[in-house]
Protein backbone atom coordinates (compact mmCIF):
# COMPACT_ATOMS: atom_id res chain seq x y z
CA UNK A 1 0.00 0.00 0.00
CA UNK A 2 1.35 3.49 -1.08
CA UNK A 3 1.21 5.52 2.89
CA UNK A 4 2.41 8.66 1.00
CA UNK A 5 2.84 10.51 -2.09
CA UNK A 6 4.91 13.98 -2.51
CA UNK A 7 4.91 16.30 -5.53
CA UNK A 8 6.34 19.47 -6.24
CA UNK A 9 6.09 21.18 -9.42
CA UNK A 10 3.66 19.35 -10.65
CA UNK A 11 0.77 20.17 -12.78
CA UNK A 12 -1.54 22.83 -10.21
CA UNK A 13 1.29 21.78 -7.28
CA UNK A 14 4.11 24.45 -6.76
CA UNK A 15 5.89 24.00 -3.26
CA UNK A 16 6.40 20.02 -2.44
CA UNK A 17 3.01 18.90 -0.93
CA UNK A 18 3.06 15.62 1.27
CA UNK A 19 -0.47 13.57 0.83
CA UNK A 20 -0.43 10.74 3.14
CA UNK A 21 -2.77 7.86 2.02
CA UNK A 22 -4.73 5.03 3.88
CA UNK A 23 -6.92 2.06 2.78
CA UNK A 24 -9.71 4.56 1.25
CA UNK A 25 -8.25 8.28 1.04
CA UNK A 26 -11.28 10.61 0.03
CA UNK A 27 -9.89 14.72 -1.61
CA UNK A 28 -12.11 17.23 -0.84
CA UNK A 29 -11.79 20.63 -1.96
CA UNK A 30 -13.61 23.44 -4.55
CA UNK A 31 -13.35 22.93 -8.76
CA UNK A 32 -9.47 23.78 -9.54
CA UNK A 33 -8.23 23.12 -6.49
CA UNK A 34 -5.92 19.93 -7.77
CA UNK A 35 -7.49 17.30 -6.67
CA UNK A 36 -8.15 15.66 -10.56
CA UNK A 37 -3.91 17.23 -10.77
CA UNK A 38 -3.15 14.26 -7.88
CA UNK A 39 -5.00 11.51 -9.59
CA UNK A 40 -3.00 11.84 -12.42
CA UNK A 41 0.67 10.96 -10.73
CA UNK A 42 0.36 7.31 -11.76
CA UNK A 43 -0.44 8.27 -15.48
CA UNK A 44 2.21 10.74 -15.49
CA UNK A 45 4.86 7.65 -13.43
CA UNK A 46 3.66 5.28 -16.23
CA UNK A 47 4.07 7.20 -19.28
CA UNK A 48 7.42 7.98 -18.45
CA UNK A 49 8.25 4.78 -17.68
CA UNK A 50 6.95 3.11 -20.87
CA UNK A 51 7.92 6.13 -23.13
CA UNK A 52 11.20 7.06 -21.28
CA UNK A 53 11.05 10.31 -19.78
CA UNK A 54 12.55 12.24 -22.73
CA UNK A 55 10.69 11.53 -24.93
CA UNK A 56 7.30 11.78 -22.36
CA UNK A 57 8.71 15.50 -21.68
CA UNK A 58 10.02 16.72 -24.93
CA UNK A 59 7.13 17.11 -26.60
CA UNK A 60 5.25 18.82 -24.10
CA UNK A 61 6.04 19.82 -20.71
CA UNK A 62 2.38 20.07 -19.69
CA UNK A 63 2.98 18.27 -16.68
CA UNK A 64 5.31 21.22 -15.16
CA UNK A 65 3.82 23.62 -12.75
CA UNK A 66 2.85 26.74 -15.44
CA UNK A 67 4.00 29.58 -14.60
CA UNK A 68 6.98 27.53 -12.91
CA UNK A 69 8.08 29.20 -9.42
CA UNK A 70 11.65 28.96 -9.96
CA UNK A 71 12.72 27.50 -13.81
CA UNK A 72 15.84 25.61 -11.71
CA UNK A 73 13.74 23.46 -10.13
CA UNK A 74 12.69 20.64 -10.95
CA UNK A 75 8.90 18.51 -11.08
CA UNK A 76 9.51 15.60 -7.89
CA UNK A 77 6.96 12.94 -7.80
CA UNK A 78 8.16 10.97 -4.86
CA UNK A 79 6.25 7.86 -2.85
CA UNK A 80 6.30 5.38 -0.37
CA UNK A 81 5.40 2.37 0.71
CA UNK A 82 4.13 0.54 3.91
CA UNK A 83 6.45 -1.74 5.48
CA UNK A 84 9.13 -2.05 8.12
CA UNK A 85 11.91 -0.56 5.36
CA UNK A 86 10.50 2.73 4.28
CA UNK A 87 10.77 2.15 0.85
CA UNK A 88 10.56 5.04 -1.63
CA UNK A 89 11.24 5.91 -4.79
CA UNK A 90 11.98 9.40 -6.37
CA UNK A 91 11.36 10.70 -9.47
CA UNK A 92 13.05 14.10 -10.53
CA UNK A 93 12.82 15.71 -14.00
CA UNK A 94 14.09 18.79 -14.65
CA UNK A 95 15.05 21.66 -17.54
CA UNK A 96 17.88 21.38 -18.98
CA UNK A 97 18.67 25.21 -21.69
CA UNK A 98 16.44 27.43 -22.72
CA UNK A 99 15.44 25.34 -25.91
CA UNK A 100 14.06 22.59 -24.16
CA UNK A 101 15.23 19.07 -23.00
CA UNK A 102 15.33 17.30 -19.57
CA UNK A 103 17.27 15.68 -17.50
CA UNK A 104 15.63 12.98 -15.17
CA UNK A 105 16.68 11.54 -11.59
CA UNK A 106 15.46 8.14 -10.47
CA UNK A 107 16.46 7.22 -6.83
CA UNK A 108 14.83 4.38 -4.51
CA UNK A 109 15.24 4.24 -1.00
CA UNK A 110 15.05 2.05 1.46
CA UNK A 111 15.05 2.75 5.43
CA UNK A 112 16.43 6.07 4.07
CA UNK A 113 19.42 4.76 1.95
CA UNK A 114 20.15 5.13 -0.98
CA UNK A 115 19.50 1.66 -3.18
CA UNK A 116 19.52 2.77 -6.25
CA UNK A 117 20.25 5.90 -8.47
CA UNK A 118 19.99 6.99 -11.66
CA UNK A 119 20.42 10.04 -14.35
CA UNK A 120 18.41 9.29 -17.02
CA UNK A 121 21.50 6.85 -18.55
CA UNK A 122 21.71 3.55 -19.40
CA UNK A 123 22.56 1.40 -15.67
CA UNK A 124 24.04 -1.94 -15.65
CA UNK A 125 22.54 -4.68 -14.02
CA UNK A 126 22.74 -4.87 -10.62
CA UNK A 127 24.82 -2.02 -10.43
CA UNK A 128 24.67 -0.39 -7.09
CA UNK A 129 23.87 3.18 -6.27
CA UNK A 130 27.14 4.93 -6.41
CA UNK A 131 28.70 4.43 -2.99
CA UNK A 132 25.94 2.66 -2.41
CA UNK A 133 25.37 -1.15 -2.07
CA UNK A 134 22.71 -4.03 -2.92
CA UNK A 135 20.41 -3.57 0.00
CA UNK A 136 18.94 -5.86 2.11
CA UNK A 137 18.76 -8.45 -0.88
CA UNK A 138 16.86 -6.68 -3.07
CA UNK A 139 19.14 -6.62 -6.44
CA UNK A 140 18.42 -5.37 -10.28
CA UNK A 141 19.88 -8.46 -12.26
CA UNK A 142 18.70 -9.14 -15.39
CA UNK A 143 17.24 -5.63 -15.74
CA UNK A 144 18.34 -2.14 -15.86
CA UNK A 145 16.38 0.67 -13.94
CA UNK A 146 16.76 4.46 -14.92
CA UNK A 147 15.92 6.64 -17.78
CA UNK A 148 15.96 4.47 -20.80
CA UNK A 149 16.14 1.44 -18.95
CA UNK A 150 12.55 1.88 -17.00
CA UNK A 151 10.97 0.41 -20.48
CA UNK A 152 11.77 -2.62 -18.51
CA UNK A 153 9.23 -2.06 -15.99
CA UNK A 154 6.13 -2.83 -18.48
CA UNK A 155 3.36 -4.87 -16.84
CA UNK A 156 2.08 -5.91 -19.93
CA UNK A 157 4.87 -8.54 -20.45
CA UNK A 158 4.85 -9.08 -17.06
CA UNK A 159 8.46 -7.68 -17.38
CA UNK A 160 9.35 -6.73 -13.68
CA UNK A 161 13.30 -7.09 -13.11
CA UNK A 162 13.40 -10.41 -10.94
CA UNK A 163 13.91 -9.74 -7.40
CA UNK A 164 12.77 -6.35 -8.05
CA UNK A 165 10.89 -4.94 -4.59
CA UNK A 166 7.47 -5.32 -6.63
CA UNK A 167 5.47 -3.52 -4.28
CA UNK A 168 7.13 -0.34 -4.77
CA UNK A 169 6.43 0.27 -8.63
CA UNK A 170 2.89 -2.23 -8.93
CA UNK A 171 0.99 -0.20 -7.25
CA UNK A 172 1.43 3.01 -9.21
CA UNK A 173 2.14 1.60 -12.28
CA UNK A 174 -0.98 -0.48 -12.63
CA UNK A 175 -3.13 2.25 -10.93
CA UNK A 176 -6.40 2.24 -12.66
CA UNK A 177 -7.95 6.21 -12.86
CA UNK A 178 -11.93 5.77 -13.61
CA UNK A 179 -13.68 8.74 -14.68
CA UNK A 180 -16.88 7.63 -15.68
CA UNK A 181 -18.65 8.69 -18.52
CA UNK A 182 -22.82 7.33 -19.11
CA UNK A 183 -22.13 7.28 -22.84
CA UNK A 184 -19.23 4.86 -22.51
CA UNK A 185 -20.57 2.68 -20.07
CA UNK A 186 -23.09 1.71 -22.52
CA UNK A 187 -21.03 1.47 -24.98
CA UNK A 188 -21.33 -1.95 -27.08
CA UNK A 189 -18.70 -4.36 -27.26
CA UNK A 190 -16.63 -7.58 -28.94
CA UNK A 191 -15.47 -9.36 -25.88
CA UNK A 192 -11.52 -11.04 -26.20
CA UNK A 193 -8.72 -9.51 -25.51
CA UNK A 194 -10.38 -5.76 -24.52
CA UNK A 195 -9.16 -3.27 -21.93
CA UNK A 196 -11.57 -1.58 -19.51
CA UNK A 197 -10.65 2.05 -19.92
CA UNK A 198 -11.35 5.01 -17.20
CA UNK A 199 -14.59 6.60 -19.31
CA UNK A 200 -16.12 3.13 -18.68
CA UNK A 201 -15.79 1.90 -22.01
CA UNK A 202 -15.51 -1.48 -22.84
CA UNK A 203 -17.80 -2.51 -19.84
CA UNK A 204 -19.91 -4.35 -22.09
CA UNK A 205 -17.27 -6.73 -23.55
CA UNK A 206 -15.57 -7.08 -20.00
CA UNK A 207 -18.80 -8.19 -18.57
CA UNK A 208 -18.95 -10.72 -21.61
CA UNK A 209 -15.60 -12.12 -21.35
CA UNK A 210 -15.92 -12.88 -17.51
CA UNK A 211 -19.28 -14.73 -18.21
CA UNK A 212 -17.77 -16.59 -20.82
CA UNK A 213 -13.74 -17.24 -19.14
CA UNK A 214 -14.26 -16.09 -15.62
CA UNK A 215 -17.32 -17.46 -13.68
CA UNK A 216 -15.93 -16.41 -10.25
CA UNK A 217 -15.54 -13.18 -11.53
CA UNK A 218 -19.20 -12.73 -12.58
CA UNK A 219 -19.92 -14.41 -9.74
CA UNK A 220 -18.34 -12.05 -7.39
CA UNK A 221 -19.43 -9.37 -9.78
CA UNK A 222 -23.11 -9.91 -9.46
CA UNK A 223 -22.35 -10.12 -5.64
CA UNK A 224 -20.94 -6.92 -5.60
CA UNK A 225 -24.01 -5.15 -7.72
CA UNK A 226 -26.67 -6.71 -6.01
CA UNK A 227 -25.34 -5.62 -2.75
CA UNK A 228 -25.31 -2.17 -3.98
CA UNK A 229 -28.89 -2.51 -5.52
CA UNK A 230 -31.13 -5.26 -3.78
CA UNK A 231 -33.12 -5.42 -7.00
CA UNK A 232 -30.83 -6.87 -9.18
CA UNK A 233 -29.88 -10.20 -9.63
CA UNK A 234 -27.39 -10.52 -12.50
CA UNK A 235 -25.24 -8.07 -14.88
CA UNK A 236 -25.57 -10.39 -18.17
CA UNK A 237 -24.60 -9.15 -21.77
CA UNK A 238 -26.94 -9.70 -24.74
CA UNK A 239 -25.57 -9.53 -28.63
CA UNK A 240 -26.33 -7.04 -30.75
CA UNK A 241 -25.44 -7.01 -34.47
CA UNK A 242 -22.54 -9.63 -32.95
CA UNK A 243 -21.34 -6.91 -30.05
CA UNK A 244 -22.28 -7.48 -26.72
CA UNK A 245 -24.43 -4.77 -24.77
CA UNK A 246 -24.94 -4.90 -20.95
CA UNK A 247 -28.26 -6.25 -19.41
CA UNK A 248 -29.64 -6.47 -15.71
CA UNK A 249 -31.52 -9.07 -14.72
CA UNK A 250 -33.79 -7.89 -11.99
CA UNK A 251 -35.15 -10.37 -8.86
CA UNK A 252 -38.45 -10.25 -9.71
CA UNK A 253 -37.04 -11.52 -13.08
CA UNK A 254 -37.25 -8.70 -15.49
CA UNK A 255 -34.23 -7.41 -18.14
CA UNK A 256 -33.33 -4.38 -18.93
CA UNK A 257 -31.03 -3.57 -21.18
CA UNK A 258 -27.86 -1.08 -20.75
CA UNK A 259 -30.50 2.00 -22.70
CA UNK A 260 -32.90 1.04 -20.26
CA UNK A 261 -31.58 1.17 -17.14
CA UNK A 262 -30.99 4.21 -14.78
CA UNK A 263 -27.94 6.05 -15.24
CA UNK A 264 -27.48 5.27 -11.36
CA UNK A 265 -27.51 1.44 -11.84
CA UNK A 266 -24.99 1.96 -15.31
CA UNK A 267 -22.60 3.57 -13.06
CA UNK A 268 -22.49 1.40 -9.89
CA UNK A 269 -22.11 -1.61 -12.35
CA UNK A 270 -19.11 0.89 -13.94
CA UNK A 271 -17.53 1.20 -10.87
CA UNK A 272 -17.24 -2.05 -9.44
CA UNK A 273 -16.03 -3.52 -12.75
CA UNK A 274 -13.44 -0.83 -12.52
CA UNK A 275 -12.26 -2.53 -8.97
CA UNK A 276 -12.40 -5.47 -10.24
CA UNK A 277 -10.30 -5.39 -12.62
CA UNK A 278 -7.30 -3.80 -10.67
CA UNK A 279 -4.91 -6.27 -9.45
CA UNK A 280 -4.76 -7.64 -5.85
CA UNK A 281 -2.63 -4.34 -3.94
CA UNK A 282 -3.57 -2.20 -6.87
CA UNK A 283 -4.64 1.64 -6.44
CA UNK A 284 -8.44 2.51 -7.73
CA UNK A 285 -8.44 6.38 -8.48
CA UNK A 286 -12.26 7.36 -8.30
CA UNK A 287 -13.05 10.82 -9.76
CA UNK A 288 -16.15 12.18 -8.17
CA UNK A 289 -17.72 8.27 -8.01
CA UNK A 290 -21.05 9.88 -6.63
CA UNK A 291 -21.98 11.06 -9.93
CA UNK A 292 -25.60 9.82 -10.68
CA UNK A 293 -25.73 7.51 -7.20
CA UNK A 294 -28.80 8.27 -4.64
CA UNK A 295 -26.94 9.54 -1.82
CA UNK A 296 -28.35 6.85 0.64
CA UNK A 297 -26.35 3.95 -1.47
CA UNK A 298 -23.45 5.80 -1.17
CA UNK A 299 -23.12 3.89 2.10
CA UNK A 300 -23.79 0.95 0.38
CA UNK A 301 -20.83 1.62 -2.54
CA UNK A 302 -18.12 2.27 0.59
CA UNK A 303 -19.32 -0.34 2.47
CA UNK A 304 -18.28 -2.46 -0.88
CA UNK A 305 -14.81 -0.63 -1.29
CA UNK A 306 -14.09 -1.06 2.42
CA UNK A 307 -14.56 -4.95 1.71
CA UNK A 308 -12.10 -4.93 -0.97
CA UNK A 309 -9.85 -3.27 0.85
CA UNK A 310 -9.94 -5.88 3.15
CA UNK A 311 -10.25 -8.78 0.93
CA UNK A 312 -8.39 -7.61 -2.11
CA UNK A 313 -5.88 -5.28 -0.25
CA UNK A 314 -7.03 -2.76 -2.87
CA UNK A 315 -6.09 0.95 -2.64
CA UNK A 316 -8.75 3.65 -3.49
CA UNK A 317 -8.65 7.85 -3.87
CA UNK A 318 -11.70 9.49 -4.18
CA UNK A 319 -12.01 12.44 -5.11
CA UNK A 320 -15.54 14.09 -4.45
CA UNK A 321 -17.93 17.03 -3.73
CA UNK A 322 -20.37 14.38 -1.80
CA UNK A 323 -21.00 16.19 1.79
CA UNK A 324 -22.69 12.49 2.33
CA UNK A 325 -19.90 10.68 0.71
CA UNK A 326 -17.49 12.37 2.93
CA UNK A 327 -19.52 12.20 6.04
CA UNK A 328 -19.52 8.48 5.42
CA UNK A 329 -15.61 9.00 6.58
CA UNK A 330 -15.99 10.99 9.97
CA UNK A 331 -14.72 8.96 11.98
CA UNK A 332 -11.47 8.30 10.15
CA UNK A 333 -10.04 12.14 9.80
CA UNK A 334 -7.03 10.76 8.64
CA UNK A 335 -8.45 9.60 5.27
CA UNK A 336 -9.55 13.28 4.72
CA UNK A 337 -7.25 15.55 3.04
CA UNK A 338 -8.37 19.10 1.94
CA UNK A 339 -7.12 20.59 -1.71
CA UNK A 340 -7.10 24.19 -1.56
CA UNK A 341 -5.33 25.80 -4.72
CA UNK A 342 -2.85 28.62 -2.73
CA UNK A 343 -0.47 31.30 -4.14
CA UNK A 344 2.24 29.19 -4.48
CA UNK A 345 -0.05 26.29 -6.10
CA UNK A 346 -1.93 23.42 -4.61
CA UNK A 347 -1.85 23.33 -0.50
CA UNK A 348 -3.34 19.68 0.83
CA UNK A 349 -3.42 19.26 4.14
CA UNK A 350 -4.92 15.86 6.08
CA UNK A 351 -8.48 16.76 8.00
CA UNK A 352 -7.00 15.19 10.86
CA UNK A 353 -4.10 17.81 11.34
CA UNK A 354 -6.29 21.10 10.79
CA UNK A 355 -6.19 22.12 14.40
CA UNK A 356 -8.67 24.97 13.33
CA UNK A 357 -11.16 22.36 12.67
CA UNK A 358 -11.21 20.50 15.80
CA UNK A 359 -13.70 22.54 17.68
CA UNK A 360 -16.10 22.75 14.49
CA UNK A 361 -15.47 19.13 13.57
CA UNK A 362 -17.02 18.05 16.99
CA UNK A 363 -20.27 19.74 16.47
CA UNK A 364 -20.52 19.28 12.75
CA UNK A 365 -19.80 16.64 10.22
CA UNK A 366 -17.25 16.45 7.56
CA UNK A 367 -19.85 16.86 4.96
CA UNK A 368 -21.97 19.79 6.69
CA UNK A 369 -18.26 21.77 6.27
CA UNK A 370 -17.95 20.55 2.90
CA UNK A 371 -21.25 22.14 2.01
CA UNK A 372 -20.76 25.27 3.50
CA UNK A 373 -17.27 25.92 2.23
CA UNK A 374 -15.22 25.63 5.04
CA UNK A 375 -12.76 23.80 2.77
CA UNK A 376 -11.79 26.26 0.60
CA UNK A 377 -10.76 28.69 2.32
CA UNK A 378 -6.71 29.32 1.59
CA UNK A 379 -5.95 30.00 5.23
CA UNK A 380 -4.17 26.96 6.10
CA UNK B 1 -39.91 -8.82 18.06
CA UNK B 2 -39.48 -6.13 15.44
CA UNK B 3 -38.17 -3.31 17.37
CA UNK B 4 -37.72 0.74 15.01
CA UNK B 5 -34.21 1.88 14.93
CA UNK B 6 -33.36 4.92 14.82
CA UNK B 7 -29.55 4.82 14.32
CA UNK B 8 -26.81 6.53 12.48
CA UNK B 9 -25.95 3.25 10.33
CA UNK B 10 -29.00 0.91 9.42
CA UNK B 11 -26.45 -1.82 8.68
CA UNK B 12 -24.35 -1.72 11.81
CA UNK B 13 -25.50 0.45 14.86
CA UNK B 14 -29.53 -1.23 14.47
CA UNK B 15 -27.79 -4.58 14.17
CA UNK B 16 -25.57 -4.33 17.31
CA UNK B 17 -28.56 -2.22 19.23
CA UNK B 18 -30.84 -5.46 18.18
CA UNK B 19 -28.22 -8.35 19.84
CA UNK B 20 -28.00 -6.01 22.74
CA UNK B 21 -32.13 -5.81 23.32
CA UNK B 22 -31.86 -9.77 22.33
CA UNK B 23 -29.42 -10.37 25.22
CA UNK B 24 -31.54 -8.10 27.75
CA UNK B 25 -34.90 -9.25 26.78
CA UNK B 26 -34.16 -12.87 25.77
CA UNK B 27 -35.83 -13.33 22.61
CA UNK B 28 -34.82 -12.34 18.99
CA UNK B 29 -34.84 -8.77 17.98
CA UNK B 30 -35.07 -7.55 14.77
CA UNK B 31 -34.68 -4.35 13.87
CA UNK B 32 -37.09 -2.25 12.01
CA UNK B 33 -35.67 0.29 9.70
CA UNK B 34 -38.43 1.93 7.38
CA UNK B 35 -37.61 1.72 3.97
CA UNK B 36 -36.15 4.88 2.89
CA UNK B 37 -35.14 6.38 5.99
CA UNK B 38 -31.28 6.71 7.18
CA UNK B 39 -30.18 8.84 10.03
CA UNK B 40 -27.28 11.38 9.45
CA UNK B 41 -26.53 12.50 12.47
CA UNK B 42 -28.14 13.60 15.28
CA UNK B 43 -30.01 16.29 13.39
CA UNK B 44 -31.54 13.99 11.35
CA UNK B 45 -33.10 12.00 14.18
CA UNK B 46 -34.14 14.54 16.32
CA UNK B 47 -36.15 16.29 12.65
CA UNK B 48 -37.18 12.80 11.41
CA UNK B 49 -37.80 11.02 14.72
CA UNK B 50 -41.60 12.05 14.63
CA UNK B 51 -41.73 10.52 10.74
CA UNK B 52 -40.22 7.34 12.19
CA UNK B 53 -42.06 6.49 14.89
CA UNK B 54 -45.16 7.13 12.63
CA UNK B 55 -44.09 4.61 10.19
CA UNK B 56 -43.18 2.62 13.00
CA UNK B 57 -47.28 2.41 14.07
CA UNK B 58 -48.01 2.34 10.31
CA UNK B 59 -46.27 -1.36 10.03
CA UNK B 60 -47.41 -2.83 13.39
CA UNK B 61 -43.98 -1.70 15.45
CA UNK B 62 -45.05 -0.56 18.88
CA UNK B 63 -41.21 -0.42 20.57
CA UNK B 64 -38.61 2.07 19.36
CA UNK B 65 -35.36 3.05 19.75
CA UNK B 66 -33.36 6.05 18.89
CA UNK B 67 -29.97 6.23 18.88
CA UNK B 68 -27.36 9.09 18.53
CA UNK B 69 -23.62 9.84 20.14
CA UNK B 70 -24.37 11.84 23.08
CA UNK B 71 -20.81 13.82 22.64
CA UNK B 72 -20.11 13.45 19.37
CA UNK B 73 -16.83 12.85 20.27
CA UNK B 74 -16.74 15.99 22.53
CA UNK B 75 -15.05 16.75 25.21
CA UNK B 76 -17.70 18.88 26.22
CA UNK B 77 -21.39 17.20 26.61
CA UNK B 78 -22.04 15.54 30.07
CA UNK B 79 -23.44 12.35 30.39
CA UNK B 80 -27.16 11.99 30.27
CA UNK B 81 -28.74 11.92 33.91
CA UNK B 82 -32.47 11.22 35.05
CA UNK B 83 -32.53 14.69 36.55
CA UNK B 84 -31.91 16.63 33.15
CA UNK B 85 -34.31 19.18 32.45
CA UNK B 86 -36.02 18.43 29.18
CA UNK B 87 -35.61 21.31 26.64
CA UNK B 88 -38.10 21.80 24.02
CA UNK B 89 -35.17 22.86 21.87
CA UNK B 90 -32.00 21.71 21.66
CA UNK B 91 -29.01 24.17 22.89
CA UNK B 92 -25.51 23.45 23.20
CA UNK B 93 -25.72 24.70 26.48
CA UNK B 94 -27.56 21.41 27.80
CA UNK B 95 -24.79 19.39 26.21
CA UNK B 96 -27.24 16.47 26.23
CA UNK B 97 -28.43 15.18 22.95
CA UNK B 98 -30.50 12.55 25.28
CA UNK B 99 -32.60 15.21 27.05
CA UNK B 100 -32.57 17.28 23.54
CA UNK B 101 -33.84 14.08 21.50
CA UNK B 102 -36.55 13.22 24.37
CA UNK B 103 -37.95 16.32 23.62
CA UNK B 104 -38.66 15.27 19.62
CA UNK B 105 -40.71 12.10 20.17
CA UNK B 106 -44.54 12.17 19.54
CA UNK B 107 -45.77 12.61 22.89
CA UNK B 108 -48.21 9.33 22.51
CA UNK B 109 -45.07 7.75 22.10
CA UNK B 110 -43.64 8.59 25.52
CA UNK B 111 -46.70 8.21 27.51
CA UNK B 112 -48.24 4.49 26.23
CA UNK B 113 -51.04 3.19 24.42
CA UNK B 114 -49.17 0.25 24.01
CA UNK B 115 -46.30 1.72 22.36
CA UNK B 116 -42.74 3.30 23.58
CA UNK B 117 -39.98 4.76 22.53
CA UNK B 118 -36.34 4.88 24.42
CA UNK B 119 -33.62 6.97 23.62
CA UNK B 120 -30.19 5.69 24.13
CA UNK B 121 -28.28 7.39 27.08
CA UNK B 122 -25.00 6.11 25.53
CA UNK B 123 -22.07 8.13 25.35
CA UNK B 124 -20.80 5.97 21.90
CA UNK B 125 -21.69 2.70 21.11
CA UNK B 126 -18.51 1.76 20.85
CA UNK B 127 -18.01 2.77 24.94
CA UNK B 128 -20.35 -0.14 25.51
CA UNK B 129 -18.61 -2.94 23.18
CA UNK B 130 -15.47 -1.59 24.49
CA UNK B 131 -16.55 -2.20 28.14
CA UNK B 132 -18.21 -5.29 26.94
CA UNK B 133 -15.20 -6.71 25.53
CA UNK B 134 -13.08 -5.90 29.25
CA UNK B 135 -11.56 -2.61 27.43
CA UNK B 136 -13.25 0.27 28.82
CA UNK B 137 -11.53 3.62 28.34
CA UNK B 138 -9.87 5.04 30.73
CA UNK B 139 -12.22 7.25 32.86
CA UNK B 140 -10.61 10.61 32.94
CA UNK B 141 -11.36 12.52 36.27
CA UNK B 142 -13.97 14.93 35.94
CA UNK B 143 -15.37 13.48 32.36
CA UNK B 144 -17.89 11.15 31.60
CA UNK B 145 -17.53 7.60 29.54
CA UNK B 146 -16.92 8.75 25.94
CA UNK B 147 -14.36 10.92 26.71
CA UNK B 148 -11.86 9.92 24.03
CA UNK B 149 -13.91 10.55 21.30
CA UNK B 150 -15.69 8.96 18.07
CA UNK B 151 -12.80 8.45 16.31
CA UNK B 152 -10.35 7.30 18.53
CA UNK B 153 -13.15 4.58 20.26
CA UNK B 154 -13.42 3.21 17.06
CA UNK B 155 -10.03 2.76 16.36
CA UNK B 156 -9.22 0.98 19.67
CA UNK B 157 -12.17 -1.39 18.82
CA UNK B 158 -11.87 -1.98 15.29
CA UNK B 159 -7.59 -1.43 14.89
CA UNK B 160 -5.75 1.29 13.14
CA UNK B 161 -6.23 2.03 9.44
CA UNK B 162 -9.62 2.49 7.16
CA UNK B 163 -12.26 0.95 9.25
CA UNK B 164 -14.10 -2.40 7.87
CA UNK B 165 -16.70 -3.02 6.17
CA UNK B 166 -20.38 -3.46 8.31
CA UNK B 167 -20.26 -6.80 8.13
CA UNK B 168 -17.25 -7.21 10.00
CA UNK B 169 -17.59 -4.45 12.02
CA UNK B 170 -20.79 -5.92 13.38
CA UNK B 171 -18.83 -9.35 14.17
CA UNK B 172 -16.34 -7.22 16.06
CA UNK B 173 -19.30 -6.04 18.09
CA UNK B 174 -21.44 -8.97 18.82
CA UNK B 175 -18.23 -10.54 19.67
CA UNK B 176 -17.66 -8.50 22.32
CA UNK B 177 -21.73 -8.53 23.44
CA UNK B 178 -20.83 -12.60 23.38
CA UNK B 179 -17.73 -12.51 25.57
CA UNK B 180 -18.78 -14.04 29.05
CA UNK B 181 -18.79 -11.05 31.03
CA UNK B 182 -20.35 -9.11 28.95
CA UNK B 183 -23.31 -7.99 31.02
CA UNK B 184 -21.72 -8.09 33.96
CA UNK B 185 -19.51 -5.77 32.82
CA UNK B 186 -22.24 -3.54 30.93
CA UNK B 187 -24.56 -2.94 34.01
CA UNK B 188 -21.47 -1.48 36.18
CA UNK B 189 -22.19 1.62 33.85
CA UNK B 190 -24.79 3.97 34.45
CA UNK B 191 -25.72 4.60 31.21
CA UNK B 192 -26.35 1.17 30.71
CA UNK B 193 -28.38 0.35 33.73
CA UNK B 194 -30.74 3.13 32.57
CA UNK B 195 -31.04 1.71 29.37
CA UNK B 196 -31.72 -1.74 30.63
CA UNK B 197 -34.65 -0.24 32.93
CA UNK B 198 -35.85 1.64 29.85
CA UNK B 199 -36.10 -1.99 28.17
CA UNK B 200 -37.91 -3.67 31.26
CA UNK B 201 -40.52 -1.09 31.50
CA UNK B 202 -41.18 -2.25 27.91
CA UNK B 203 -41.44 -6.06 28.89
CA UNK B 204 -43.54 -4.55 31.79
Amino acid sequence: MITKVELQNFMSFGARQAVSLQGITVLVGANNSGKSNFLRFPSFFQAQAKQGVDQRMGRFDDDFRRPARDPSEPLVLEWEVNGPDGLRYTLEVQRVGLLGGWKSLESCRVSGQELYRGHGGVIAAGTPAPGGAIFQGYTFGGAQWGGVAVDSLRHRDGANPPGWPARLVDPVMSARRVHLSLEALRNDGVPGNVELEESGNGLAATVATWRGNDPDAAEEYDRLVSTMIPELKRVLVTFVDGKARLCFEQKDGEFFDAHQVSDGVVTFAGLIAQALEAPANGLVLLEEPERCIHPARLEAFVDVLRRLVVDRKIQFILATHSPKLLSLFRDEPESIQTFVRGKNGTVVRCLADRADLRETLERAHPGDLLADGVFNSEEL
Amino acid sequence: MKVGVASENNNYDAIVYAHILRKLIGVPVEPYIPQGMSFNGCNAVAKLAPTFLSRCLQAGVRNAILAVDNDGGSQRRLEHADDHALPATYDESTECRVCWLHGSITTSWVVGNGRCSLVVPVQTLETWLLVARGQPPEPPVGRPEGYFGRAALKRRLFGKGTLPPMADRCAVAIDALESPYALDRLRERHSFMRFEAGVRDWIA
